[in-house]
């Protein structure tokens, strides 16, 4: 019934097909039907934390970037107390043995820029000698350390001492250190013992340098670039010697933060420790894009409590550490900060998406996160932020940017 | 011929290759859009047919013109005299618009594979055919915002995606019964891979970009039938007439429905589980088919054929997306059309070396959407090109409509391309049997 098929050219055909194919795919993608097809839309939720515990740990103070001494009644925070700890290291250098009149100079570094307390007034800092045997690798705020006078009994005679108005533009004060400190200085800077370094570390307690009752401030010594000079007035050769070991001791009492207000101090004294898992359990829908907790800083009462000539050290910021920790000075003081909150319309924020992601899909045992206001390499700080009687926008609460499922 | 037939190989196989990636792979770079309404239920029916049959507006029911195989009627298997394989592919076009917004839609996408061996040449045809009933090819991104504090609102994009459908794999005979009748049946394996996917970016440090998936996947047994009757010299000493008609019974996909998202866990990406990471089965019903189809060729010249098909839709059940199920209705398609073929008059001339289709047809849709069917009306036409032998490069172009703006559902005026290849003992009837 059918006949033969006759043969014919094509191939322009074929060619304008395929041209006509990758013409029109080139066109970029369409973007029409948003609003009707299914789409997931973001609800936040919000879950209140009701339960923040307190505790403290023992934070290391030694070799840290900036020691603080002096003193200063934070009416907020507390009176704070604090002195420097320092030993002079004693590498010989190529100017032979010192003669018993050789002068020892200080040469003190200080932060200008971080005063914490009154500005206005000068006051004196003295130094002495320090009756007990410390490390800066291992001294702890709670180590008792004692300072004597050069008989041992109560603080009485100076090994030397200066003004805050004595502390040049470049933060720098230079000033003698006498009596028999030096003479035992000297004697361990001559010897040629080989345990000379073993002698010194284990015999010579080093200095403590005291605020007067007149400072009314902390100040900040950087003992890495402060140097001992010894001059040697036969030959006037000079030598500078670096701080072998430095630290410092504080004590903080009292202070009036507002009832309900949490307060946290970089020295870990306190720092909080939540446990996270009756707060994750609160969600509603493991399907979320962030979580974040929010904290509201008491900046109202931060920024009324000081009077015009008066400064804080910067407001540490909050931070935020997971646990369990088996050292956790040493984790909070040293170890990396797993969290770093960011301020957002007045509030501390951190991203704990990863907490949440990892409690549901993850192995970690996060049972136990540690809030604390962020070491500052020495640096003393608080912040206080309010608490579960606040109302919803400053309580401490997690919110959760939850995916409300599309309607299928 | 020589450069003929490598010509289709090359454009069969790379067509196929390539559609198949652009419209199942989902790749948020390389898919491209098709119909928003796509992304309802398990996507939208499709018809599974040449552009040869394309281009007259019907699915191929009956056996008026016996150039192509069909996989709309398993009785029209039985009367191949042929080894068989077509495949075809479909670029569309869409104008998309609503009271609020316009936009363009491209899409290409493979359709069908298709092989038919006359176990019994004229009396018994065997055919495999891997094709899609339904498919959903939808992408958008769309511009959102929420508000995070009482005064700061966060914008994020989120590009929406929908591919994916229903697709048989189907092994059926056909069987002539008789001089004028022929009976098809053809069981298939039915299996849903469907992925409606999310992808939200956020250009604000402390938002990371957030993908969530759900896939519907699952498999069942189907089944249809089909039968032809033919008859030579009705009217005339030419002509022919021919009907067909098949029916596809209802089955049920027992689907597992997976939420999955990629997040970074413990400071790796992994994909977690969603849904309290607990998988949802549910049955979703396809619904019953039915067709039936008229043709009369008055000489060998020319064919006309009308085609009717019912699917009841209303019946659709999907226990995972109930909502689905509100908006469904009973979609009825009827298509009329014609060829004329002047290559079969041996005349050497250009345009006489062509066979050349047009139709019209008018779908009821399977959606009624606030009170809206989503009807389409097509204008088709197209040609085929024959080779020596009984293959044939068939493009088709069709014109439709679909949609309403009422209610601020959307329009869309598409412009369909068609292109498929009918290779017909290339490769597969020995030269001693021709």
């Amino acid at each position: 019934m059918f006949k033969k098929i006759q043969a014919v050219p094509i191939g322009q055909l074929i060619f304008s097909l395929v041209v006509l194919f990758a013409l029109v795919t080139c066109e970029e993608s369409g973007t029409v039907g948003a609003g009707f097809v299914n789409e997931s839309g973001i609800v936040i939720e919000t879950i209140l934390i009701d339960e923040l515990p307190v505790s403290s740990t023992d934070p290391f103070t030694g070799k840290l970037t900036y020691s603080p001494i002096g003193s200063f009644n934070d009416p907020l925070f507390g009176n704070i107390e604090a002195f420097g700890l320092f030993k002079p290291s004693i590498i010989k250098a190529n100017i032979g043995d010192l003669p018993t009149d050789s002068e020892a100079i200080l040469r003190l570094n200080f932060d200008i820029d971080n005063v914490y307390g009154n500005r206005s007034v000068n006051g004196t800092f003295k130094v002495f000698r320090v009756g007990d045997l410390w490390r800066g690798s291992a001294i702890k705020m709670s180590d008792e350390i004692e300072v004597l006078d050069a008989s041992g009994g109560p603080i009485q005679n100076v090994v030397g001492q200066f003004s805050y108005a004595d502390i040049d533009t470049t933060g720098f004060v230079e000033f003698n250190l006498e009596g028999n400190w030096k003479s035992d200085f000297i004697e361990f800077y001559n010897n040629d013992d080989l345990n000379r370094d073993s002698l010194y570390r284990f015999e010579d307690y080093g200095l403590a340098i005291v605020p007067e009752n007149d400072v009314d401030k902390v100040i900040y010594t950087r003992f890495s670039t402060s140097r001992l000079l010894l001059i040697n007035n036969t030959t006037a050769d000079t030598t500078s010697n670096i701080m072998l070991d430095w630290a410092y001791d504080i004590d903080v009492t009292g202070g009036e933060v507002p009832d309900g207000n949490i307060t946290l101090s970089n020295t870990f004294n306190p720092f909080l420790t939540i446990n996270f898992t009756p707060i994750a359990d609160q969600l509603t829908n493991n399907n979320f894009v962030r979580a974040e907790l929010v904290l509201s800083p008491d900046s109202t009462t931060l920024e009324s409590s000081l009077t015009g000539t008066q400064s804080r050290t910067e407001n540490p910021p909050f931070r935020v550490q997971l646990g369990p920790s088996d050292d956790i000075a040493y984790d909070l003081g040293f170890n990396a900060t797993n969290l770093r909150g960011v301020i957002e319309e007045g509030l501390y924020k951190f991203d704990i998406t990863g907490l949440f992601n990892a409690y549901l899909f993850g192995e970690s045992d996060i049972s136990e996160i540690y809030l604390y206001a962020g070491q500052n390499q020495g640096y003393i700080g608080f912040n206080t932020f309010l608490g579960f009687n606040a109302d919803l926008n400053g309580v401490p609460k997690v919110l959760i940017y939850n995916l409300e499922e599309s309607k299928e | 011929m020589k450069r003929f037939k490598i010509i289709m190989c090359v454009l069969a196989v790379g067509g196929g290759i390539s559609g198949q990636s652009l419209a199942q792979t989902g790749n948020s770079t390389e898919a491209r859009g098709g119909s928003v309404y796509s992304s309802i239920g398990v996507g939208f029916p499709l018809d599974n047919t040449s552009s040869g049959l394309l281009s007259q507006g019907i699915i191929g029911l009956t056996n008026v013109n016996r150039e192509t195989s069909s996989l709309a009627n398993p009785g029209l298997w039985a009367e191949t005299f042929y080894t068989q394989a077509a495949t075809g592919l479909q670029l569309t076009r869409s104008s998309v618009e609503n009271l609020t917004s316009s936009g363009t839609n491209v899409n290409l996408e493979t359709g069908y594979l298709h092989l038919l061996f006359p176990i019994k040449p004229g009396k018994i045809g065997l055919s495999i055919g891997l094709y899609p009933v339904t498919r959903a090819n939808y992408r958008s991104v769309n511009s959102n915002q929420f508000q995070n504090t009482p005064t700061n609102t966060i914008d994020y994009t989120n590009e929406v995606q929908s591919f994916g459908g229903i697709n048989k794999f189907e092994v059926g005979l056909g069987f002539k019964i008789g001089k004028n009748f022929a009976i098809g049946y053809a069981p298939s394996v039915a299996f849903m891979t469907l992925k409606n996917s999310e992808e939200l970016n956020f250009n604000i440090l402390g938002y990371q970009d957030h993908s969530q998936e759900t896939n519907y996947s699952g498999a069942t047994f189907a089944h249809r039938v089909g039968f032809t009757g033919t008859f030579n010299s009705l009217f005339s000493e030419d002509d022919r007439f021919s009907i067909g008609g098949s029916v596809n019974l209802p089955y049920t996909i027992n689907a597992t429905k997976q939420f999955t998202s990629i997040k970074v866990v413990e400071g790796f990406e992994q994909e977690v589980k969603l849904n309290a990471g607990q998988d949802e089965t549910g049955d979703i019903k396809m619904p019953f088919e039915a067709a039936f189809g008229i043709g009369y060729a008055p000489s060998i010249l020319s064919n006309f054929s009308l085609e009717a098909q019912i699917q009841n839709w209303s019946g659709f059940e999907n226990e995972l997306n109930r909502s689905a199920e509100e908006v469904m209705s009973d979609r009825f398609k009827i298509g009329v059309g014609g060829q004329y073929h002047p290559y079969r008059r041996n005349i050497n001339t250009f345009l006489s070396g062509f066979k050349y289709s047009a139709g019209l047809s008018y779908d009821s849709g399977h959606l009624s959407i606030a009170d809206e069917d989503i009807q389409t009306v097509w204008f088709n036409t197209g040609i085929g090109i024959p080779s020596k032998v009984a293959s044939f490069i068939d493009l088709s172009i069709q014109y439709g409509l679909r949609g309403t703006t009422v209610g601020d559902l959307f329009e869309e005026r598409i412009w369909a391309f068609g292109f498929s290849v009918n290779l017909t003992e290339l490769m597969f009837v020995r030269p001693k049997l021709r």
